[in-house]
């Protein structure tokens, strides 16, 4: 059984993707922010040249190997660049 | 009395100097105040491989931005001894010499707000998930890296 996450693109992701948002399927195992950022840099090689953090929910994530659940906000978040 | 309340930080397009000005002015009747400080941010014309910036477009991940200004204030509050604070951050375009960040701090005696501004502007920089578009006269653009 697989599960949906929303995902929003920021920044220099949002180029690359030419998205702001999408909705993740994922089938089978249970995925982590890992598994999403292999299958995102597949997709999208020119990922691998941005350094970007994740954040699910609104809380950033450092540790990668964190499992997704159903409807889990994830954002793709390169460098901050406010005021 | 102490502002804590949860609250909406960011502005279509730039702040105007009038809205400035009237947020001095709305301190005037809070009169244990003594010393107020403002940091401006004012988008820079920047020369970037020999192209003018004419204006900085700001987007966010309003969620989580309004959560984090929210934690810095609230660290901030705790830290120094504030009698209130006000952030204020453009979305949207932003023309160059236009004003996109306005944080004003008050207090009783001076020291508190010399030192809380700099904490927080440079946790606004460090930690809020706001993104800038350099655009530049022939429309083109890179996104904006903080130095």
């Amino acid at each position: 059984m697989g599960i949906k996450c929303p995902i929003r693109y920021y920044g220099i992701i949002s180029d690359i993707v030419d998205m702001e948002a999408d909705l993740a399927e994922f089938n089978g195992d249970v995925p982590s922010l890992h598994d999403l950022k292999l299958a995102l840099e597949d997709a999208f090689p020119d990922m691998r040249e941005v350094n970007y953090l994740f954040a699910v929910n609104q809380q950033l994530v450092s540790d990668l190997s964190m499992e997704l659940k159903e409807n889990d906000e994830i954002a793709l978040l390169p460098a901050f660049s406010g005021g | 009395m102490i502002e804590k309340t949860k609250k909406n930080c960011f502005h279509s397009g730039a702040i105007a100097a009038e809205f400035i000005g009237n947020s001095i002015a709305k301190h005037q009747t809070k009169t244990s105040i003594g010393a107020h400080q403002i940091f401006l941010g004012q988008v820079r014309a920047d020369i970037i491989d020999g192209k003018e910036v004419k204006a900085i477009e700001y987007t966010a991940y309003e969620a989580m931005a309004e959560n984090v200004l929210h934690d810095i204030r609230e660290v901030a509050f705790d830290r120094y001894d504030l009698t209130c604070m006000h952030i204020h951050h453009s979305l949207g375009v932003v023309k160059a010499g236009e004003i996109c960040l306005f944080v004003f701090v008050s207090a009783s005696r001076r020291k508190a707000v010399f030192d809380a501004i700099t904490f927080i502007v440079e946790e606004i920089k460090a930690k809020v998930p706001i993104f800038g578009k350099e655009i530049f006269e022939d429309d083109t653009y890179v996104w904006k890296k903080n130095t």
